[in-house]
């Protein structure tokens, strides 16, 4: 394998049945609409290369199913996420009062700092509206998430929701919130050298934290 | 006589039939795209074509067919590694499941169903060859202040949430099937009779309603047999311990179960390649649910999932199992080089057509033997395992009241470390002894059948079920309460 990226970041994608999430991780990666589509039993699987602040960052995406019955095997994913897109359909009400659930889920079966992005999916379906873009603001306000409103069809915002994510978790590790070497944090380094290179300036961080107390 | 005749002239019959729809469809019905086929489909067949002589033989087999004659099936097996000539197919199922017996002896009546459900739908403003544009109503009667429609009363909410999800995947279901695909009459109404099928069987079985991958079996046997037929086919598959009724229940603990079979067998058998797909990090849940759940029709090759599907109507789960193991052998080259979760688990997902294809798949199938006492043996294992391991986690839980959170911590470390330990000796032991236990009873006859029944209510009823979330994270370990399917 020639690829060589800086971080790995394991992501998921989550939100009730036929909200769009496997469109949206095939258009992510294929740039393109995905006509004909299997509804998605178990789990399938992604991942992309993408370059955020000057860092490439390879994304690994997990793309669960949606069924509530597969919530019990949807849960065995969560471990170890380091982001999410969490997706509800702007034309069915019944996608976003379920968004509650899946974060509860999310919040106690994930790393803590999990970064979670809400994605109103189906945008380009603005006339069959049920959901408007200010309540899912709030909604996402309330409950410290970033929000986007998404067509897996046009592409609208697909590359940006998964970049945004990644910028937050990029920021995150950069501040110091996000150790990841920390187990479970669903962060890995690119490769060996640029973990060498990493380790003087973390060990300079922590002894001047040390001095000042 | 005029079927038999038919029969006899099938390599002419598909020979002309290849001429006319090669335009757009493979012989199948799948339909034929550019380059590449998006959804990673194979159109080059490789299944064998018995000589006429051997297809006037299986239909006169077919005419005296017994289900319950041990002849009659060791029979169809040879004919099965012959290959079951894709028009005699329906057939041969309808005569494996005993189609004709489960409708006549059932009370259950499809066609009294279905008026009930157009009567229902009636009432919803709906009908079943508009389902797709009434999702939104539904989802209008899904709201907190219920439509008129709902008041009305005549389908309760989670019947409505069972409709809503067929609706939902009708169109998700081999999306580029001739009788499933698009907006021609034909697909229109393929998908009504897919709907009807499964909406059918969510009234027959409530408990299990309806499940993701219960519409590519459905949407499989409308291919093959007439509706109604495909129906009783579908709850014969469903419904009998003999096929894969070990597949589908509300909670998924039975497929769970299932792939912890599997996992075990896996284990046994390949154990390098078992420890190293572990060490990777990917979990037999990952790839073996939705291989399991959808009986394994996201293969790319057609041929190989009809001659995988032949088998399971003869062997039921054990086919599942076979066709598993190998599948996971014959990667196992690919797999042994990969050390990277995000390239095992996609090749697992994914199988490539190399590997596929009828006549390298089906070829390492039929050498692919596993016996129903191995089945048996594994079944208990993980049973035992799993009440080995509440045992331990409410042993924990239990001295975790009495002793100060400290030192109970430590025990529960070191109970878990032991148990870890102790684990691969145990396994061996009880492997070989559950094996020797397994024949005897085979011989002494079914005495062993209730025991494993016994296992399971413990379990179920007095497991903590705070404990059952902390098994859920070790999904190796786990097991809730799951059915113990008895193979056939």
């Amino acid at each position: 394998m020639s690829e060589t990226y800086d971080f790995l970041f394991k992501f998921l994608v989550i939100g009730n049945a036929g909200t769009g999430k496997s469109c949206l991780l095939h258009q992510f990666i294929e740039k393109r609409f995905k006509e004909d589509s299997n509804h998605t039993i178990g789990v399938e699987f992604g991942s992309k290369i993408i370059n955020v602040i000057n860092k490439f960052v390879k994304l690994q995406i997990w793309d669960t199913a949606g069924q509530e019955r597969f919530r019990s095997v949807t849960r065995s994913y969560y471990r170890g996420a380091a982001g999410a897109l969490l997706v509800y359909d702007i034309t069915s009400r019944e996608t976003y009062n379920a968004l509650t659930n899946w974060l509860t889920d999310a919040r106690m079966l994930a790393s803590q700092n999990i970064v979670i992005i809400l994605c109103g999916n189906k945008k380009d379906l603005d006339a069959d509206r049920e959901v408007t873009f200010l309540e899912a603001s709030r909604f996402a306000q309330e409950n410290e998430l970033m929000f986007l409103e998404t067509s897996a069809l046009t592409g609208e915002n697909v590359e940006e929701a998964f970049v945004q994510c990644a910028r937050k978790i990029l920021n995150k590790i950069e501040s110091g919130e996000l150790d990841p070497e920390r187990m479970g944090s669903g962060i890995q380094y690119g490769d060996a050298a640029l973990r060498q290179l990493r380790s003087p300036r973390r060990a300079q961080a922590q002894s001047a934290q040390e001095c000042g107390c | 006589m005029r079927r038999r005749s038919s029969c006899c002239s099938v390599g002419v019959k598909r020979a002309t039939r290849r001429c006319i729809d090669s335009s757009r469809f493979d012989e199948f019905g799948f339909a034929l795209s550019g380059k590449r086929d998006l959804q990673g489909r194979c159109h080059q067949y490789s299944y064998p074509q018995p000589n006429s002589s051997q297809v006037k033989e299986l239909c006169e087999l077919l005419s005296y067919w017994n289900g319950s004659s041990a002849a009659c099936r060791s029979q169809i097996e040879r004919f099965m590694r012959m290959g079951i000539p894709p028009v005699l197919r329906g057939r041969v199922w309808r005569c494996l499941l005993n189609i004709d017996t489960l409708r006549e002896t059932s009370k259950f009546s499809y066609q009294k169903c279905l008026r009930e459900v157009r009567g229902s739908l009636i009432d919803l403003g709906l009908s079943e060859y508009g389902i797709l544009s009434a999702i939104a109503m539904l989802n209008d009667a899904r709201d907190e202040n219920p439509s008129p429609f709902l008041q009305a009363g005549t389908m309760s909410s989670s019947e409505v949430a069972v409709l809503r999800q067929i609706a939902l995947d009708l169109r998700r279901s081999f999306p580029t099937h001739r009788s499933l695909m698009g907006d021609t009459p034909e697909a229109i109404e393929g998908q009504a009779k897919l709907f009807r099928v499964l909406i059918a069987y969510a009234r027959y079985n409530p408990q299990v309603g309806y499940s993701q991958g219960m519409s590519h079996i459905g949407a499989v046997l409308l291919m093959n047999l007439p509706e109604e037929e495909a129906f009783w086919a579908l709850v014969a598959l469903l419904e009998s311990p003999k096929y894969i009724s070990g597949l589908f229940d509300r909670s998924l603990d039975r497929v769970w179960h299932q792939v912890q079979v599997f996992h075990q067998l896996l284990k046994h058998r390949s154990p390098r390649l078992f420890q190293h797909i572990e060490d990777v990090g990917v979990s037999s849940l990952h790839y073996a649910i939705p291989w399991f759940l959808s009986v394994f029709t996201s293969l790319p090759c057609w041929d190989s999932v009809l001659a995988i599907w032949d088998l399971i109507m003869l062997q039921g789960m054990l086919a599942l199992f076979r066709v598993g193991l190998s599948i996971v052998q014959l990667l196992e080259p690919q797999l042994l080089q990969m050390k990277d979760e995000a390239l095992v688990l996609p090749l697992l997902l994914h199988v490539p057509v190399e590997v596929a294809q009828h006549c390298v798949l089906i070829q390492a199938l039929w050498n692919t033997e596993v016996q129903e006492w191995e089945v048996d043996c594994m079944n208990s294992l993980v049973l035992e395992e799993a009440r080995d391991d509440s045992h331990h986690l409410r042993q924990a839980a239990e001295s975790a009241s009495a002793i100060q959170t400290r030192s109970q911590k430590k025990q529960e470390e070191s109970t878990v470390r032991t148990a870890k330990s102790s684990n691969t000796a145990r396994w061996a032991v009880k492997a070989s002894f559950l094996r020797m236990l397994k024949k005897a009873q085979h011989y002494l006859g079914s005495a062993g059948r209730g025991q494993a029944k016994d296992q399971k209510t413990p379990l179920a009823t007095h497991a903590n079920p705070s404990l059952l979330d902390s098994y859920k994270a070790r999904p190796a370990f786990f097991i809730k309460g799951a059915q113990v399917g008895r193979v056939a």
